[in-house]
């Protein structure tokens, strides 16, 4: 089936996105990226440490993979735009996972700070893909701002929840034209299923595949998982009832009345 | 002279940001350089001359989500 998500300028097919935090090793992280094809992966950027000179990272991530940068550490618009930039000058592209948490405690995203930072970085021509508290009124602001994609979290980061914020991310896939992608907390094959039945774009996903115990056999996993929501999307059509509804004929029953 | 350098104050003999890079050992391929804020590019390293107090930023992609 040819099922191609157009998003940032670019196509893809494969819509498991893996984020790159905390693998065991870089090698372990090459091979989970590997067998589930991956197309798009997330670094961050740090200040580098003066004495540690490890291997590059960049240098274990396929070649075929387009890199999302994220602006993890950002508090606020101002140190996400810093960071932004940073990463355009590190010559890596133009498609931001945007982030700006104050929070410590449950790493909420502020909305209001997100959005100011769309504004900027859309007008300097960054495919943006904000990462959200998921409202309806503050992607559709998003999108208007010139977003890219809105990736709504599906509970907090490192969580492994699973998509406890459904019923809110579904109005946002029904009203807003843009690809939407749950990020955060998600940590089985039916979390993800979960999101892709729902009509999700992608799905993104780090800690859990990085903290398994065997980190590549559940990427692979995740990517079965992946497709066959996707698949159940855009084929089943079956909504939810109140009421039973047979599944064989109501009919010639063996009974007298 | 005294520079700030990844958040710490660090005293210098070097001149240049390009002769600090290279004192530090720093591949230019895989780090991004701000200094005052101001992103420099690799060809632009050596041509940039360090002041006293001076901020400076070194940073490289790591693993993240």
């Amino acid at each position: 089936m040819n099922d191609i998500l157009k998003i940032g300028g670019k196509e893809i097919t494969n819509r498991l996105f893996i984020g790159t935090g905390k693998f065991g090793d870089f090698g372990l992280m090459k091979q989970a990226l590997e067998i589930a094809a991956a197309q798009v992966v997330t670094v961050a950027l740090r200040r580098v440490n003066l004495e540690d000179k490890t291997d590059n990272i960049l240098e274990y991530i396929p070649k075929n993979c387009t890199i999302m940068v994220n602006t993890s550490g950002a508090r606020d618009c101002d140190e996400a735009v810093r960071i932004a930039r940073l990463a355009r000058g590190a010559d890596r592209g133009n498609w931001i996972k945007l982030e700006a948490i104050p929070d410590n405690k449950y790493l909420m995203p502020d909305n209001e700070e997100t959005l100011r930072a769309v504004e900027i970085l859309a007008k300097e021509g960054f495919m943006v893909f904000p990462y959200m508290n998921p409202d309806l009124i503050m992607a559709r602001k998003m999108r208007d701002a010139g977003a890219a994609a809105i990736m709504p979290l599906g509970s907090p980061i490192g969580t492994n929840r699973g998509f406890k914020t459904q019923e809110i991310v579904r109005m946002i896939i029904k009203e807003i034209d843009l690809p939407i992608i749950v990020d955060a907390g998600l940590a089985l094959p039916s979390h993800l299923a979960e999101c892709m039945e729902s009509g999700c774009a992608a799905v993104l996903v780090n800690t859990a595949i990085a903290t398994a115990k065997d980190p590549i056999a559940l990427a692979k996993a995740f990517s079965y998982a992946v497709q066959a929501g996707r698949l159940a999307y855009l084929s089943a059509g079956n909504d939810l009832s109140d009421q039973a509804r047979a599944s064989s004929p109501l009919t010639g029953f063996l009974r007298q009345d | 002279m005294q520079v700030k350098l990844n958040g710490k104050v660090e005293d210098i003999k070097v001149k240049t940001l390009g002769e600090l890079v290279k004192l530090k050992g720093f591949n230019c391929a895989r780090v991004v350089i701000e200094h005052n804020l101001k992103i420099i590019p690799e060809e632009k390293l050596s041509g940039t001359r360090l002041e006293e107090n001076d901020v400076i930023e070194i940073l490289a992609f790591i693993g993240g989500g």
